[in-house]
């Protein structure tokens, strides 16, 4: 028994790690341009093709293919921000259609991934399956131990800027109120630009160590992020405190669900919780209340 | 000096001000009067390029600066203190003020948030959030958001909105007389009758147009 919760221990800190740095990055980039990005989730996926494009198929070096991923994916974000949602809002299009045009731009991508890689799931790493190292009797493989470190420091090194930087000031800032943010000289427009940059190439790289630890196929960025968007409500959106427990509970209650019941409640266990949330504790842990929200 | 020459501007589709010109010269203190919907909070906003003109011009010293950016026109001595949401939420009154400076470099930002400290007494506040402060803190800040930038030009849109008299006494002596000391010209979008004498030009607008411009 000691081993079977040894074993679920790391699997809740793996996906703890990463639903708290996709969210930690998704929050910042929602702050800043205030409506919901389902194109993030085309970020984290795409990453993990471009890897698998340059490494398997161009037979790039790892590290410069991750490079060379991590960089056009940011290059995508950028320029779907700066040709299409900054002209959308200076068309004064509401947070709404804001979120359905992100959606719709998420199918498209998503359907020409499909198209370009096929459906199929496919794995970057051509090594063979092996068990991995032996901790107190449960087991985590090299991958994953990297996942933990590198998803722990991003999350960490977001956290930080936002809190302790003039660019989280500012960030905070346009979030309290752009409008006052524009009188004082802030350009709104490069502070979403930047933080479209930091997250894109958090998530990216979130993306591409998820597809090397259990592979990747169109549609699996899609569910992590709505995953963290999830830890990111219950936990409360603003505060730091709120995402770490939001994505910790949403971790522990998926795995100890799936052990408890089958993995195929995954997904009814994550909305039930948020559901419960939105009933009881509709701010979250935090007691922030999301600004415009409309889903 | 600054000059609008024939400015015309509106939300949307709806025209707000239809070619209103005044001048107001250095060191004046004008007020902005006029019924709801006249105009007033509008001209305010088109002179700080919130709500792009749609025809005419704008001058501070001669200097054409129509559609110029806002931190542009802090650094030429123009700010705008708004009259509701004029202060970060979210932010500490010490965060309040770092991005009320943020185009000034850090120690030179320091120097001025010292001051603001030495004016409003905010200091022992610093480390609270807006939510914490009276109402009269929280028009304090603003005022110490605004005044940071030791403009030239001061745009007021009614200041002294949901304060009590004793308050709005307390922040004329702090900073209207300080600003009028120092000749800095002041526009007030303004209600209240307390601060009448305060006034050397009266700007009166209706229904979009200027009716009258009395020099005091």
């Amino acid at each position: 028994m000691n081993v079977v919760m040894t074993q679920l221990a790391f699997n809740i800190l793996i996906t703890f790690s990463i639903y708290l740095t996709i969210s930690v990055s998704f929050m910042n980039i929602y702050c800043c341009a205030k409506f919901f990005n389902f194109t993030h989730a085309i970020i984290i996926t795409i990453s993990a093709y471009f890897v698998f494009t340059f490494s398997k198929q161009l037979n790039f070096p790892i590290w410069l293919s991750v490079l060379l991923s991590v960089t056009f994916s940011i290059i995508l974000a950028v320029c779907l921000e700066q040709f299409i949602f900054k002209l959308l809002r200076k068309r004064n299009k509401n947070t709404f259609e804001l979120l359905v045009a992100s959606l719709g731009l998420y199918i498209c991508f998503q359907n020409l991934i499909s198209l370009i890689w096929g459906d199929d799931t496919k794995s970057i790493t051509s090594e063979n399956v092996n068990i991995g190292y032996s901790l107190l009797g449960a087991y985590i493989t090299k991958i994953q131990v990297i996942i933990i470190f590198v998803t722990i420091a991003l999350s960490i090194g977001t956290i930080i800027l936002i809190n302790k930087t003039n660019f989280g000031r500012k960030c905070k800032a346009i979030y309290s109120n752009e409008q006052l943010a524009n009188i004082f000289g802030i350009d709104t427009n490069l502070i979403i630009i930047w933080s479209v940059i930091i997250g894109s190439g958090t998530s990216s790289i979130v993306g591409i160590l998820m597809a090397y630890d259990i592979g990747m196929n169109p549609a699996f960025g899609f569910n992590l992020l709505l995953y963290s968007i999830v830890a990111m409500i219950i936990g409360g959106v603003g505060k730091m405190k709120g995402l770490i427990a939001g994505s910790l509970l949403l971790a522990t209650a998926q795995h100890l669900g799936a052990y408890y019941t089958d993995s195929k409640w995954l997904d009814t266990i994550t909305y039930i919780i948020l559901i419960l949330f939105l009933i009881w504790k509709p701010l979250g842990f935090s007691g922030i209340r999301i600004k415009k929200i409309e889903l | 000096m600054l000059k609008v020459e024939n400015i015309s501007c509106g939300y949307g589709k709806k025209q707000v001000l239809y070619n209103v010109s005044v001048t107001v010269n250095t060191g004046e203190i004008a007020l902005i009067s006029g019924g709801n919907g006249s105009g007033k909070s509008t001209l305010l906003k088109c002179i700080y390029n919130i709500i792009p003109t749609w025809n005419g011009a704008v001058f501070l010293d001669d200097e054409y600066i129509t559609g110029c950016n806002p931190s542009d026109l802090i650094r030429k001595g123009l700010i705008y203190i708004p009259q509701k949401d004029f202060c970060f939420e979210n932010l500490t009154v010490d965060e309040n003020l770092r991005i009320a400076g943020n185009i000034y470099k850090e120690t030179f930002l320091n120097n001025r948030i010292q001051e603001v400290y030495e004016t409003t007494g905010l200091q022992k506040l610093k480390k609270n959030k807006p939510f914490h402060l009276s109402g009269g803190e929280k028009k304090l800040l603003a005022f110490g958001m605004g005044l940071l930038h030791q403009p030239k030009i001061v745009l007021f849109d009614e200041p002294f909105a949901g304060v009590d008299s004793k308050t709005v006494e307390y922040l004329i002596d702090l900073f209207l007389i300080r600003l009028k000391k120092i000749k800095c010209t002041t526009l007030i979008v303004e209600h209240s009758s307390t601060i009448d004498n305060f006034f050397t030009t009266i700007i009166q607008l209706e229904l979009g147009c200027l009716k009258n411009i009395k020099h005091i």
